[in-house]
């Protein structure tokens, strides 16, 4: 397929991805993490009917980058927040504890399974378990705003999911710059591996404080947009230049404007309306890129990191229901309201993919994919049963089309 | 009034504060590329061409709003930028990051053109029409006939004409000049829009530069057709007029149809435009190359269409205005970055000498023409002000001449880039200079 006919079915594609965000009328259609566009993405990619070949994606891998990079400077900007609603540092810090403990989880398993299932992969062990983690630790925020939406669910439950899904972002997108840092360009060799890290959040720091003291004054929209638009590509092309992660550089960017701009609630709702924009081609473009013969261990290594998963939200559940008294009615089908993962895994999962050559990479991606589309099954069934439980539902029975005014429809901004 | 300079201190301070933010943050951005650059010289992926776009936007933006302290247009500090940040100077975008910025050049010539039909309005060009159509006429006519002559007549120090036959050496110099009476509808468009101009001289400098282009692409095809035989000897071949008609003929149905589908979009959905126009702009170039209608001719067709058979001109003008000013800053930023200074250096004095030729044979037929017309004062005196730039629409002309003639296409591309890169310093100025000595830009009174 020729790459402008590509491009303009992309640009069809966030078309549609921002029609199916902005229209209040079909609010609710598609699945929250865009699984089906992954799976469009499958039927048409080189392995299935081929219309997207493999030079093809080659030629579109720096919007790929840009594409997870956005969704994840998106992610950044709007981070500790939950519609109007800022989330308690505290509640912050669970969110991320327990991401950290499914991310460990994930890790170990397949640290420990390498050798069984997949010995060719032996000298990618660390960078295979890694990635795994990274791209198995989030919980998708918009799952959890998705079933609220729909079910017009309000309670002292939905926020502490809400507010968890939120702050768990924060696990994969470090956990690859930790990744990426481990094999950097070669000029930076010599620093330390600590250092490379901090170099890729400080990238995104450093144009975060650009941008805002160059937003501080009043601009015209156009104006904003440029600086956003400009500090978000110097910062995906300084990082990818140093061989470091763009998505991560870009993530600070967003979560040093959010945290410090006291324009941040002008800044969201501009953005916002691009994100499901940029999702679908994203999602399509990722799911073309899985590649099962270039990863056979996946067959063994995507059911362990999905089983190691729900083994670890199983406990995560647990300490839930132990510390929060809102949660005691839900039950354990609290744990698997959770596992849903999306845009911001689909990003690290991508860009792990694009970054690195090899099996291990196309296998991480395959495990990413998996565990969106058994999220995406899971998840919205188990949210609903516990939040119909503990007594949040208005409508347990079937979906509602008004969104209740503590959850503001992010689309009508557009 | 004791009080007056007291209530403009803080305004004032807070303007010094805002340019200081602005150059430190500058110089915080080249600093970041410059290690960035030195750390890895060699760009490992195509990531750099993003990184690059990102550099040229934020870089451009800054030091345009310095320069504008100094009373210079945008695009100026635009061009500047991408100079400074190109492979000549500093190589913080290296060669192959600016040529893999053309679809950022096609995106903005379709823009351009989209909004230069729509700002032609038949009851404006009804109000200028006459000054126009002088203007024009005088223009191309004495314009292509005097600036072939002041060709000719320096030709003897222009290296690749050396050698050349005299039939051939006249018809280098009628491409020449059919190419220095083309104008940049860009930087007219980029020096309004940052003004946001209205009155008089910018409804004609528009008016004027929208129907030159029209004049000019077709000029250069008949010149091409017309000149030929004095290249290779043979005579002039009628099919190379019909397909000259097919395609002028073709751009425009391609154009109006797409105006009118434009317009139905606008009424009935007038959703997502960036999305569409980006679409329009991207793929259906490449479609029209493809099937050999002029591009800018149909855009600038449903632009005009848009504008004059429908009415959401102005949400097409909106829309327009809203996705080109980030293009526009990258635009302009890539042709500073294309600026090729060593060939500059080596072809100053003939690129000089052509260019200040094409200056003044510009202000005096504008003059002249303006005369005739019995324009009003302000056309009289600063009309020209706009006709000396050139930009992206000159060398994609060169481009085609370099492709039509080979034998000496290359030699003669480079001179025009030369000549190109003094007018598109110098002419913004003047239209911004001409502007606010006008009265015409919100800048004017302050």
């Amino acid at each position: 397929m020729n790459a402008i006919i590509l491009l303009l079915g992309l640009l069809a594609l966030s078309y549609a991805g921002s029609v199916l965000r902005g229209e209040r009328a079909i609010r609710g259609i598609g699945l929250a993490s865009g699984a089906e566009y992954v799976c469009l993405g499958v039927a048409l990619g080189p392995r299935a009917l081929g219309i997207v070949s493999e030079p093809l994606l080659e030629s579109f891998e720096p919007l790929l980058v840009v594409g997870a990079s956005w969704i994840a400077f998106i992610a950044g900007l709007g981070y500790g927040r939950v519609g109007e609603r800022s989330v308690a540092p505290g509640r912050a810090l669970i969110g991320v504890l327990g991401a950290t403990l499914i991310g460990l989880a994930v890790f170990g398993a397949v640290y420990a399974a390498l050798p069984l299932v997949a010995p060719a992969l032996l000298s990618e062990r660390l960078l295979t378990a890694g990635g795994a983690a990274c791209v198995a630790a989030g919980t998708t925020r918009q799952a959890v705003r998705w079933v609220v939406q729909r079910h017009a669910a309000r309670g002292p439950l939905s926020d502490t999911l809400a507010d968890h899904a939120q702050a768990s972002a924060l696990v994969p997108v470090v956990g690859l710059a930790c990744l990426l840092a481990l094999e950097p360009a070669p000029g930076l060799a010599a620093m330390a591996f600590g250092a490379r890290v901090g170099l890729t959040l400080g990238i995104g720091a450093l144009l975060g404080l650009i941008a805002l003291a160059l937003l501080s004054r009043g601009l015209t929209r156009d104006e904003t947009w440029g600086i956003l638009v400009g500090t978000s590509l110097l910062s995906m092309g300084v990082a990818a230049r140093l061989g470091l992660s763009p998505l991560a550089a870009t993530f600070t960017l967003g979560l040093t404007l959010g945290a410090l701009s006291r324009r941040r609630a002008d800044l969201l709702p501009m953005v916002r309306p691009t994100e499901r924009a940029v999702l679908l081609p994203l999602a399509v473009l990722a799911g073309a890129l899985l590649d099962p013969r270039a990863a056979p261990a996946a067959a063994f290594l995507v059911p362990i990191a999905l089983v190691a998963r729900f083994a670890a939200e199983l406990l995560r559940g647990s300490l839930l229901l132990a510390s929060a008294p809102a949660a005691r009615p839900a039950g354990v089908a609290v744990a698997y309201g959770l596992v849903s993962t999306g845009d911001v895994t689909l990003a690290c999962g991508v860009s792990i993919a694009l970054a690195f050559d090899g099996p291990f990479a196309r296998t991480v991606l395959a495990i990413a994919l998996g565990g969106l589309v058994l999220g995406e099954v899971v998840a919205p069934l188990a949210l609903r049963r516990a939040l119909g439980r503990a007594g949040e539902l208005d409508s347990p029975e079937g979906p509602v089309w008004s969104v209740p005014p503590e959850v503001p429809a992010e689309g009508d901004a557009a | 009034m004791s009080h007056g300079p007291a209530s403009h201190a803080p305004a004032s301070r807070s303007g010094a504060t805002t340019r200081l933010v602005q150059a430190v943050s500058l110089g915080l951005l080249f600093l970041l590329v410059l290690g960035a650059t030195r750390i890895v010289p060699e760009v490992g992926s195509s990531l750099g061409t993003l990184g690059a776009i990102g550099f040229l936007l934020l870089a451009g933006t800054l030091t345009s709003e310095l320069l504008e302290t100094l009373g210079l247009p945008h695009l100026s500090g635009y061009l500047l930028a991408g100079i400074i940040a190109g492979p000549h100077v500093l190589h913080l975008v290296d060669h192959e990051a600016v040529d893999a910025l053309a679809p950022v050049n096609t995106l903005a010539l379709a823009l351009i053109a989209l909004a230069g039909g729509a700002e032609l309005r038949v009851a404006t060009l009804r109000d200028v029409g006459r000054s126009v159509a002088f203007g024009l006429l005088l223009q191309s006519a004495i314009g292509l006939v005097v600036l072939s002559g002041v060709f000719l007549l320096v030709s003897r120090y222009v290296p690749f004409v050396q050698g050349l036959p005299w039939p051939s050496l006249v018809a280098v110099a009628l491409l020449w000049g059919t190419l220095a009476v083309s104008r940049s509808p860009s930087a007219c468009l980029g020096v309004l829009s940052q003004t946001r101009a209205k009155g008089p001289l910018a409804t004609y400098s528009l008016a004027f530069i929208m129907a030159s282009d029209v004049v000019v692409v077709v000029l250069m095809a008949c010149v091409i057709v017309g000149v030929r035989p004095l290249m290779s000897g043979g005579g002039v071949s009628m099919s190379n007029l019909r397909v000259l008609g097919h395609e002028i003929v073709g751009s425009i149905a391609v154009g109006t149809s797409l105006g009118l589908a434009l317009a139905a979009y606008l009424r009935l959905v007038g959703k997502n435009l960036l999305l569409v126009l980006i679409g329009l702009g991207l793929g259906l170039t490449e479609l029209m190359r493809y099937i050999h209608i002029d591009p800018l001719l149909s855009f600038l067709t449903a632009g005009f269409v848009v504008q004059n058979l429908s009415l959401q001109g102005d949400k097409l003008l909106h829309a327009v205005e809203q996705t080109s000013s980030l293009v526009f800053i990258v635009f302009f930023a890539i042709a500073g970055a294309h600026l090729d200074i060593p060939l500059l250096r080596a072809l100053w004095p003939i690129a000089l000498a052509l260019a200040s030729a094409r200056a003044l044979v510009t202000v005096t037929t504008a003059r002249w023409a303006s005369r005739v017309a019995q324009d009003a004062p302000i056309i009289r005196r600063w009309g020209w002000s706009s006709l000396v730039s050139q930009a992206g629409l000159t060398l994609g002309l060169s481009v085609v001449i370099v492709r039509t003639f080979p034998e000496f296409g290359e030699g003669f591309r480079s001179l025009v880039i030369a000549t190109v890169a003094l007018n598109e310093m110098v002419g913004p100025v003047l239209f911004k200079y001409a502007l606010d000595r006008a009265g015409e830009s919100q800048s004017a009174g302050r």
